[in-house]
């Protein structure tokens, strides 16, 4: 069982030498090789190798249970909470084995941001909410701090719908706020990823659009993993698709191959809604 | 039209046992309900007609009552009304509660974060089993232990005779910290796992997750917690009894033998006669208790509706 308090907690950056690792891309900046993931007995993610190239969004489908949602929060290792969870292989960030000893657990956080299924904003005012990991990490400058959460909101196309009302409670705004919200308060730490775990999947058709528009739009700046159930948004945010069944990768590449014409004929049932 | 059917002829119309067992059931529950209800009521009439009897019956003063100092309800004072000054008891009590609530609150608070958050696998197999004992442990018992431990202790360290509200506020402290822990506990445990993980993925350690994030949400619950335990430690009148010196003064030092409402009641009861001041004087008393006691209630449900919406 690994737990948070074993890790080294340095506040400095601490920049690891960068790992030789035989097939890196240097566009990618986010790869997994041979990333097996286990509960208890159970092999939950089985041996995934996977590169996620700068700026672009790649979606990881599959149906429930295919182990895609845990590949996605071994990525910032939220598992290392989850007890009885051991996870084998090596993911590389910029290069750096974030299992390495001496990588610091929270700047891997703060450097590859999440948004969860369901949104998760703080019992704050909206301003808080945002201002939340910022402050945690030492801003202390009023002025600064209302400019770091007017860019995000911004960022995160929520700022003309709350700019009235920044020190309300978060918990007054809609669900699709809500995770708006959540996507800001996550771009707030500047990240370089965005881990994205169905974020569309608990709200209305006209929340998922702009959530999906916003995805589209941060994909100048950031990389961005997302999961989703949803072949018809997978097919409109992604550049890249990945196929996951019973914990493996059965294929992965660009968006246009897997839906026009995908090589396995297991992906092409699950696209066309057969399994699942 | 067809030809109407007579009522009693009809299956629809007949009487059943189930209709019988069915009143039967509803009967019973309505009696009990009634019951506590008509209980409650009775109390509060009681209470509150003969707690007022001292100011009107007795001609006793109200403003006497919440500031004078001397206790002494058989006497009358220069202007014919009896002598009932309650501050010192009312001072006494709430100084008690008020720093019970303040060492017993931060103490159960750390023990309910270390059972939920540091180890929560030796709280739920060490620590649970305890409180639920700590918090079935009858008061008398602590007010003994208050009596043979803590007051000779205090009289060794400092000056007097160890009674006081020094030692009251130690033996409440103990009694009420199972109980604020195990309610504290819950406020925290209560917290979703959802908001900790997202405190998490922002890169917070878990320290911070727990100030920021675990604390503030839980909040109320936190704060429903230590009022219970305040409404307990003001209630409570045996351990208080044992320790506290029953002196009707208002106290100057945590070491002097001080009382509180409570004690008083308990000291006085078997030596007055019903319908004469003394007596009703203890029932105005009795009747600060139900008040005090109501006001708690107040802040808790307010809390707990704050929390809901």
């Amino acid at each position: 069982m690994q737990s948070v308090a074993l890790q080294p907690v340095k506040m400095k950056t601490n920049r690891v030498k960068l790992v030789d690792s035989p097939d890196f891309h240097r566009s990618s900046v986010l790869q997994t090789t041979d990333l097996s993931v286990y509960y208890g007995g159970h092999c939950a993610v089985n041996e995934v190798s996977l590169s996620f190239p700068k700026q672009s969004v790649t979606a990881l489908i599959g149906p429930s249970g295919c182990g895609k949602s845990t590949f996605l929060r071994s990525i910032n290792r939220m598992n290392d909470d989850t007890d009885s969870c051991r996870t084998e292989g090596k993911i590389y960030y910029e290069g750096v084995d974030l299992h390495s000893p001496n990588v610091n657990l929270h700047e891997i956080r703060k450097q590859i941001g999440m948004v969860f299924q369901r949104p998760v904003p703080f019992a704050k005012s909206i301003f808080k909410n945002v201002a939340a990991g910022p402050m945690r990490y030492g801003v202390k400058d009023k002025r600064e701090l209302q400019g770091i959460v007017e860019e995000n909101l911004k960022k995160a196309a929520l700022w003309e719908e709350v700019k009235d009302q920044l020190h309300t409670s978060a918990l007054r705004l809609s669900g699709g706020q809500q995770q708006r919200l959540c996507i800001a308060r996550a771009l707030a730490m500047q990240p370089s990823v965005l881990l994205l775990d169905e974020p569309a999947s608990a709200l209305d058709p006209v929340s998922t659009a702009k959530i999906e528009e916003l995805i589209s739009q941060l994909k100048k700046d950031y990389t961005i993993v997302i999961v989703t159930h949803n072949m018809q948004q997978a097919a409109r945010v992604s550049d890249e698709v990945a196929y996951f069944y019973m914990g493996r990768v059965i294929e992965h590449g660009s968006t246009e191959q897997i839906f026009t014409n995908p090589i396995h004929e297991q992906t092409a049932h699950y696209i066309n809604g057969h399994i699942g | 039209m067809a030809k109407t059917i007579k009522e009693i002829e009809h299956p629809l119309y007949r009487k059943s046992s189930k209709m019988r067992t069915e009143r039967f059931g509803k009967s019973l529950t309505f009696i009990a309900v009634v019951l506590t209800a008509a209980i409650t009521a009775a109390i509060l009439f009681l209470v509150f007609s003969k707690g007022l009897s001292t100011f009107i019956m007795n001609d006793g003063s109200v403003k006497d009552f919440f500031t004078g100092t001397t206790w002494n309800p058989a006497e009358v004072n220069s202007l014919g009304k009896p002598i009932i000054g309650a501050l010192p008891f009312i001072v006494g009590s709430l100084a008690i509660t008020g720093i019970s609530a303040l060492i017993a609150g931060p103490l159960a608070i750390g023990a309910a974060i270390f059972m939920s958050e540091i180890a929560p696998n030796a709280g739920k197999r060490i620590m649970q089993p305890v409180i639920e004992l700590l918090v079935g442990i009858p008061s008398v018992v602590y007010g003994f232990i208050g009596l043979s431990v803590v007051v000779p202790f205090l009289r060794d360290l400092f000056p007097g005779s160890g009674f006081g509200i020094a030692a009251g506020t130690i033996v409440l402290s103990v009694m009420i910290l199972p109980t604020v822990t195990s309610l504290a506990l819950d406020a925290i445990q209560s917290v979703p796992r959802s908001l900790r993980e997202a405190s998490l993925a922002l890169g917070s350690t878990r320290w911070q997750m727990i100030c920021k994030v675990v604390l503030k949400t839980a909040k109320p619950g936190l704060l429903m917690a230590i009022i219970f335990g305040m409404a307990r430690a003001f209630g409570e009148a045996l351990a208080v009894q044992m320790v506290i010196g029953n002196a009707s003064v208002i106290p100057h030092s945590l070491f002097e033998p001080a009382s509180t409402i409570t004690s008083i009641l308990t000291m006085g009861m078997g030596y007055t006669v019903m319908g004469q001041v003394e007596n009703n004087a203890l029932w105005s008393l009795a009747l600060i208790l139900l008040l005090m006691s109501l006001f708690f209630t107040i802040i808790v449900r307010m809390i707990g509706k704050g929390k809901s919406t």
